[in-house]
């Protein structure tokens, strides 16, 4: 089982993205690179070669599902577990993300200290 | 001398002469004519129309007598009836019944008596009519057949009398209907000439007694032909309608008019009778009403619920056009054209509303949309007050306005506080994050001063973020945007997650959660839902109460409902704060608020919640004794 160490974000506030990051790389351990935009995403992401996708819905331009099947479509990354960030969601939207083929959802505003155990715990989920 | 037998139908015959009502009237001509006549023929100087009762005989007619009667034992006439057959005696010396009879041998001294029995319609013989003379005689059979047939002629003038009087007192009596009918009457010839007038025709018309007659109907109607018309629908009986009369002044008067034809049975077309009632006032009224509603925004009407479930809007002011498009005479006999209307998405709940203000009697009141023809859709707002007729029917009186600027700005007001609150939301996130990190101490320790700040600055964040939440929520909740997921649900394992999910917040007020025991029911609700409605409720309890109370939360089934309530032994809820308990931003004490903590919103979303789910929600308080909550969710079954 491959170890959970790159996490890939893709959000476009820079607050947020600060804030998600402190949160992965000083509370979880994890390394992490933070993408403004859902174009920026595609291109970085093949030379970071992430181990869990972390992405907002709602972004200007391409959005978090739009980016999803972009994503798919590349070589070594369509396997990459994702995982959507979005306000508060009803209960019939969880399903629908999850048809799009993320792994879980993860609501926000997200509790900086239980950020990366949330994450940990999708991934055991995936791989366990 | 000897007395007359009594006959053997006596007391029929006196019911009959009695019925007649001639015995003490005053003289007729008719009859004196007939004595005078009988005289006349049989050469007497005394003719009598004598009448027979029980202790006399009484002239009706003399001619040559003066007394009015005698008694009836003395009477030659009683042995006439009592034989009911002529009697003549030509000399009643030789008469031993009558010799010493002392009306022959004292004044009018008798001698000749000839008598025929009158009879009734049915043949009851009353009196006679006879002739006497004070010498002895013979009558010949001439004389006889004379005297045979006025007998005849007076009995039947008897009955004629009789229907006379009967016809006089009808006409009396309608001449005092017609003179005191409370409307105005005409009694018309069949071309519709007045024959007869009666004094509120008069005054109504403007017209003396006497001035109407011989005028002619269709010259007093407004309209060209209607009298024709009228009396043309009157052959299939009464005919009813409104229109106009000219007064004499040449005033123009709002009458119903009822016309019916006077028809003798078997007879042909007598005339009409017509009877007109003043409109004056009515029609008054109807345009002071008009008036008045001209003023008013959108239309004011009654609404007609009939037993059949049909429907109909007896009034409705002109404004009808604005909110339905429509007129008020299309609908004054069937709602269906306005009914048809309502949009389609808001016709089931106006109709439910309508059939439960019929049943218990109060006030309709609803918001809707209606799809005007010219306007396209409109918000309207209706309130009606009913009222149940004795034929089972329900009137409303009531109005509606149209309200789509209102709508249109609350729209508006919702789309900016939704937007707004979103906008909120992203840095809220990012500070709530960042102060997470550092309470959290992902970067290391802090000073104890700044760490104090740092943990206000974090609490506050969340207390906003909640309240953010809470917008969204109402926000979506009133915009009926908020989706529920109902599913029967097992109560009690929902009431244990409730218990503990809230225990923290509760022992940090100290007090303590108890679930009272009881059977485990089946509610029909949405599961997150419910969950967020006993979380405020668990936590607005706890907050209410002092440290050491405890608040215990229960379920208890009951017919068709299950009832979950929440009880503390806080300070209960002040009298004057009861009926806005569940408003929108309503606490009870804005001092109080910042202590307690809260949005305001929470029992607004419950209550908003709740009834989405189909349940009721409300409270059960006594200032310092403590407040019960419940709601009401619809059952699905019982455990045992």
């Amino acid at each position: 089982m491959t170890e959970l160490k790159r996490i890939l974000h893709v959000e476009d506030d820079p607050s947020i993205q600060a804030v998600a990051k402190v949160a992965l790389e000083a509370v979880g351990g994890f390394q992490v690179l933070s993408c403004a935009s859902g174009q920026e995403a595609l291109d970085q992401v093949q030379g970071f070669a992430p181990d869990f996708i972390l992405l907002d819905v709602m972004m200007p331009g391409m959005d978090g599902p739009q980016t999803l099947e972009r994503l798919r479509q590349l070589v070594d990354i369509g396997e990459v577990p994702v995982a959507f960030m979005t306000a508060k969601v009803q209960p019939g939207e969880v399903a629908h993300y999850r048809s799009l083929g993320a792994l879980d959802v993860i609501v926000k505003p997200f509790d900086p200290m239980q950020l990366a155990a949330q994450i940990r715990q999708i991934w055991s989920q995936r791989h366990g | 001398m000897s007395q007359a037998p009594i006959p053997a139908n006596e007391q029929e015959r006196l019911d009959a002469l009695h019925a007649l009502e001639l015995l003490d009237s005053p003289a007729e001509a008719m009859f004196d004519h007939i004595t005078a006549l009988a005289a006349q023929i049989c050469g007497t100087p005394i003719a009598l129309i004598s009448l027979i009762d029980a202790q006399r005989q009484w002239f009706k007619s003399r001619v040559g007598l003066d007394v009015e009667q005698t008694a009836r034992e003395l009477a030659f006439c009683a042995h006439a009836v009592a034989a009911d057959a002529p009697l003549e005696v030509d000399n009643a010396l030789d008469d031993a019944r009558f010799r010493d009879n002392p009306l022959v041998t004292s004044d009018p001294h008798i001698r000749f008596y000839a008598g025929v029995p009158l009879h009734d319609a049915r043949g009851l013989a009353l009196g006679t009519l006879c002739v006497i003379d004070r010498q002895p005689r013979h009558l010949d059979s001439h004389q006889h057949a004379q005297l045979q047939h006025l007998a005849h002629l007076t009995g039947e003038l008897f009955e004629l009398r009789l229907q006379a009087r009967r016809q006089a007192e009808q006409s009396a009596m309608h001449q005092a209907m017609l003179d005191n009918a409370g409307s105005a009457v005409l009694v018309l010839d069949p071309q519709g000439r007045v024959l007869r007038s009666n004094p509120e025709a008069q005054q109504l018309l403007g017209y003396s007694p006497g001035d109407l007659e011989d005028r002619y109907l269709p010259q007093l109607l407004l309209e060209p032909g209607q009298y024709e018309r009228l009396c043309t629908a009157c052959s299939s009986g009464p005919q009813s309608t409104e229109g106009q009369m000219r007064a004499r002044s040449g005033q123009h008067l709002p009458v119903r008019l009822n016309l019916s034809p006077i028809r003798a049975e078997g007879q042909q077309l007598q005339g009409y009778l017509l009877v007109a009632n003043d409109l004056s006032q009515r029609e008054e009224a109807r345009q002071r009403l008009q008036r008045i509603a001209a003023q008013l925004p959108g239309m004011v009407y009654q609404y007609l619920l009939r037993a059949d479930g049909s429907s109909c809007f007896p009034y409705a002011s002109a404004g009808i056009r604005d909110v339905y498009g429509c007129t008020p005479e299309e609908v004054s006999e069937d709602a269906g054209p306005l009914l048809a209307r309502l949009h389609p998405d808001d016709a089931p709940q106006v109709h439910a509303a309508i059939a439960r203000s019929a049943a218990s009697l109060s006030t309709w009141h609803q918001e809707y949309r209606v799809l005007h023809p010219l306007h396209g859709p409109l918000w309207v707002e209706g309130r009606a007050a009913p009222q149940r007729l004795p034929g089972g029917e329900t009137l409303w009186h009531g109005f509606i306005s149209d309200i789509s600027e209102r709508k249109r700005s609350e729209q508006l007001q919702n789309e900016f506080v939704s937007t707004v609150s979103h906008e909120l939301r992203t840095p809220l996130t990012a500070i709530a994050g960042s102060l997470g990190l550092i309470n959290g101490g992902a970067l290391g320790a802090v000073p104890e001063q700044m760490q104090q700040m740092l943990e206000i600055a974090q609490s506050n964040s969340q207390r906003l973020r909640k309240l953010i939440d809470d917008l969204l929520d109402i926000d979506k909740l009133v915009a009926g945007k908020m989706r529920f997921d109902l599913q029967p649900l097992a109560l009690r394992p929902l009431l244990e997650q409730a218990l503990h999910n809230n225990q923290p917040y509760a022992e940090h007020h100290g007090v303590r959660l108890l679930l009272l025991p009881g059977i485990d029911c089946q509610v029909t609700a949405d599961a997150q839902r419910l969950e967020q409605v006993l979380a405020n409720l668990l936590a607005n309890a706890a907050k209410f109460s002092a440290a050491g109370q405890s608040v215990e939360l229960a379920a208890v089934p009951g017919d068709g409902w299950v009832r979950i309530s929440v009880r503390d032994q806080g300070q209960g809820i002040a009298p004057d704060f009861k009926p806005r308990i569940f408003s929108k931003f309503a606490q009870a004490d804005a001092g109080d608020t910042r202590r307690q903590g809260g949005t305001g919103l929470g029992l607004a979303i419950s209550k908003e919640i709740i009834e989405h789910m189909g349940g009721r929600i409300g409270f059960d308080s006594v200032e310092g004794q403590g407040s019960t909550f419940w709601l009401d969710l619809p059952q699905v079954g019982v455990q045992s």
